[in-house]
């Protein structure tokens, strides 16, 4: 056990658990304080910048503030060390703090806002706001901090030392797979704790929101909080977001190899597709299957570990006689993708069951629609854009998934997003750059072939007429 | 409404109208055999990791399909132990055709020709990042680069160190991040050096004096995107396995750019990410192909010859491989990374023609290079044969 290391992992995750859930407070207050298109934009700048694949933050980065970096003196720390490490995980963990405290705020009976009109300012954040979103920012904090516990990717290749790093080292360097899990008990503590406490204190999302009244909150906040916000909101989306893709897309190096980099990576990118959708397609299959049942909810621990982990237990498990077709074939990786994000699939197909119109589906039952049936007539037709939605969500994890197939990866199916992460560990470079926008293309490939689709068939339906 | 219109499809009897028959929705339950099926999985699969608890035996030699080699012997498996490895990232042979190993955790070992472990030794400083690029000089001693350390090391082949060197740095003469290394016929070493100095520089032996440094960063004639591996071939020129290029790029002695080829894609002449190159005596350039996971042989013109291997986990296939070494035999030994162990591709022996070694002085793996079929550039009178020393 190296005491150093898990003491190093738990204060990053601590430091980007505290600065995430500071900044999303920050963005959360200035969402509300927005209306309209401009409180959409800044919702949908939280989201991609949710959405990002870690490995294309930290290569912008590099670019920008590594020691080659064109802003490199303008950063007042070094991007390889310990701050560097706590400021991107944080640049990429906020808005999940942001959303859950703007969701929490939105749900809150509109009563209590009318409660005492004469607070102001200070007394306002305090009294009304903070109390408000005491359990979201509990939520985001225990959520983040899990997460930035288990991250690997970012520390590997800022070279920051961490025990999930230690664990795969180690595992690298003995092949003993019993030491290796056993030393991941602290890895393991945190995601049960964090399952055990939202079992009890479930996270509402924003399903069904009332709108709030923009105008009052802006006055109660005053003109100093607002610029406050503002500035600290500005200066986040700037950095997490605007940074990393302004750097990708405006770099020349991204363009000029980005055709070479297409030819050399065609089958790997095709690859990554199908490694993606593969097994986004079966979480949300089997998530729906599991939505009526609780067992989903044991598969959280599994989403919550260090994906390194789940490789070496998937190692442990199908490198055996017998199981060969599976361990030196692509099944390895929609087996580990599937089991990895099935938790968040079963969770999803859950909510979106609940929103299922009862009496449709009543009508159905009566009708005597069951099994495929009610699925195909009844719960399909009203859960199609919340299914694609949630498959799409699942599709992009496992596209950008590093950690889990890692040390699984078979010969001939190496993914983009892996091939990223070897070529970033060595320096940032052009290639990485046209690598992360056809990475990029090939996340965006769904919405376009679906809009496509959408509009080809409303035409079609159109023309009939 | 057109939910309600899908819902109230029914049959004659009041039910509604299915796609299956009966057997699967009514028979057993659809749900119902879905959760049998979550029972019966894990049963399976317990049943199996009982029934079967040793990983599958792979063959340790394959004959090849090849123009120019024979068979693939698997050298080593994943591990930690002695003659194992974990991701194997160079390779090298000294004057006795015995072949080093230097892999991800730092250890480096030694195999005799024939892939029997001798001995091992463990690089002395890894906290920064562990050793790359390796060669052998002309006395056959080990050359070892540590890109982290900025610095290269003389082993004795018993591994002893002799001698260290490199001063960090951007400036000529100094290293940053050195990658791989050759050593040309007069003993000069090039090292070439990645992420903040894209070039490759020229060392008198001993790396006591720097002599010149070629190339910058960019993707023109005589630019590099990141060089990983080099080769020189016995006239002296440097091959440069310009990586993020997706191409090879040839140097003369004094550093001049001749030619280039190559271009990004996974057909026969294609590259993706060709990480290292070797020449042999006939002037044939093995290129090693980390995205294509695949040994391309060009020719004296450039041409392609053969294409050896692809992405497997069989003898004689590679899963990105990230270095090669010619033995004085011609065989071809191949750090297969991803597969965590090394291959060695013996050359065909009916047509192998050999040059003395003692002739000239220099070491048995650079001076005994083979020359095949018409394109021999050797001397008749200098040429002996070994083929006993070929057989498995």
């Amino acid at each position: 056990m190296n005491w150093t290391l898990l003491l190093n992992s738990l204060l990053v995750a601590g430091a980007v658990a505290s600065l995430a859930v500071a900044l999303g407070f920050a963005v959360a207050v200035w969402l509300a304080c927005l209306r309209g298109a401009a409180r959409s934009g800044l919702l949908a700048a939280c989201i991609a910048t949710a959405a990002l694949p870690p490995f294309l933050v930290v290569n912008s980065w590099i670019d920008l503030f590594g020691r080659t970096g064109s802003l490199h003196l303008w950063l007042p720390y070094e991007l390889y060390s310990f701050t560097g490490c706590v400021v991107l995980l944080t640049s990429l963990f906020w808005p999940i703090a942001a959303l859950l405290i703007h969701a929490a705020w939105r749900q809150a009976n509109p009563e209590l806002w009318e409660a005492d009109p004469e607070l102001r300012g200070g007394a306002f954040v305090r009294r009304l706001l903070w109390p408000q979103a005491r359990t979201a920012i509990a939520q985001s904090a225990g959520l983040i901090f899990v997460l930035a516990l288990n991250q690997f990717s970012v520390p590997a290749i800022l070279q920051v030392r961490i025990y999930p790093e230690e664990l795969w080292v180690r595992f690298n360097t003995t092949f003993n797979h019993v030491e290796a899990l056993a030393l991941s008990w602290p890895m393991v503590i945190f995601p049960l704790l964090l399952v055990a406490v939202l079992a009890r204190h479930p996270i509402n999302w924003p399903r069904g929101m009332r709108a709030g009244k923009t105008t009052e909150f802006r006055r109660q906040l005053g003109g100093g909080w607002r610029l406050l916000v503002g500035v600290a909101g500005s200066v986040v989306i700037l950095g997490s977001l605007i940074l990393p893709l302004g750097q990708l897309l405006l770099a020349e190096s991204t363009w000029s190899q980005l055709f070479g980099a297409w030819a050399a990576n065609r089958a790997t990118a095709l690859q990554s597709i199908v490694v993606a959708a593969v097994p986004a397609l079966a979480s949300v299959g089997l998530g729906w299957l599991l939505a009526p049942t609780r067992l989903g909810a044991l598969l959280w621990p599994v989403y919550f570990l260090p994906g390194v982990l789940l490789g070496i237990a998937l190692i442990f498990l199908a490198n055996r006689k017998g199981l060969d077709w599976v361990y030196s074939s692509v099944a390895i990786l929609f087996l580990a993708l599937t089991v990895r994000y099935l938790a968040p699939a079963w969770y999803g197909a859950r909510l979106i069951r609940r929103g299922l119109d009862r009496d449709l589906v009543d009508a159905g039952r009566l009708s005597g629609a069951q099994g495929w049936q009610r699925w195909a007539l009844v719960d399909w037709p009203q859960a199609r854009p919340q299914l694609l939605a949630l498959g799409y969500v699942l599709y992009l994890l496992c596209l950008w998934d590093v950690e889990t197939i890692n040390l699984i990866v078979p010969a001939g199916s190496e993914t983009l997003a892996l091939r990223i992460f070897n070529l970033l560990h060595y320096g940032h470079n052009g290639e990485v750059n046209a690598l992360c926008l056809l990475l990029l293309g090939i996340a965006l490939a769904p919405l376009l072939v679906g809009t496509i689709v959408v509009r080809l068939l409303a035409a079609s339906k159109g023309g009939g007429r | 409404m057109r939910r309600k219109n899908k819902v109230q499809r029914t049959n004659a009897q009041g039910r509604a109208k299915s796609h299956f028959p009966n057997s699967c929705g009514g028979l057993v339950g659809w749900r119902l055999g879905i959760y049998w099926s979550f029972v019966l999985c894990p049963l399976s699969f317990a049943l199996l990791l009982l029934t079967a608890c040793a990983p599958k035996d792979t063959p340790s030699s394959r004959s090849l399909e090849s123009k120019l080699f024979e068979r693939a012997q698997v050298i080593g498996e994943r591990g930690g132990g002695a003659g194992q490895f974990n991701k194997p990232r160079s390779v090298g042979v000294d004057r006795d055709d015995n072949i080093f190993v230097i892999d991800m955790t730092g250890r480096v070992q030694k195999f005799s020709p024939t892939g029997e472990y001798l001995l091992g030794w463990q690089m002395p400083e890894t906290d920064k990042g562990k050793a790359k690029g390796m060669s052998t000089d002309r006395d056959g001693n080990l050359l070892l680069v540590e890109p982290h350390y900025a610095r290269v090391n003389h082993f004795a082949p018993d591994g002893k160190l002799l001698h260290q060197w490199g001063v960090n740095g951007t400036n000529a003469g100094q290293l940053i991040f050195p990658r791989a290394l050759a050593v040309a016929p007069d003993g000069a070493i090039w090292v070439s050096e990645y992420a903040f100095a894209e070039r490759v520089q020229k060392f008198s032996p001993g790396g006591t004096n720097f002599i010149l440094s070629v190339g910058s960063s960019g993707n023109g004639p005589g630019e590099f995107n990141r060089a990983e591996g080099i080769g020189v071939d016995d006239a002296g020129n440097l091959y440069a396995a310009d990586s993020c290029n997706h191409r090879i790029q040839v140097f003369s002695a004094g550093g001049q750019f001749l030619r280039e080829y190559g271009r990004p894609g996974n057909q026969p002449g294609e590259m993706s990410y060709p990480y290292d190159i070797r020449v042999d005596a006939a002037g044939r350039q093995y290129v090693c192909e980390f995205g294509n996971s695949r040994i391309q042989v060009f020719g004296l013109d450039d041409k392609l010859i053969e294409v050896i291997g692809g992405a497997g986990s069989a003898p004689g296939m590679f899963n990105n491989p990230w270095s090669i070494a010619l033995d004085s035999q011609g065989n071809l030994i191949v750090a297969d990374s991803q597969n965590h162990r090394v291959q060695k591709l013996w050359r065909r022996r009916e047509r192998a023609e050999f040059r003395d070694p003692k002739s000239d002085g220099r070491s048995k793996a650079e001076g005994r290079k083979v020359a095949l079929g018409g394109a021999s550039r050797l001397s008749h009178s200098k040429v002996e044969t070994n083929i006993g020393r070929i057989v498995v």
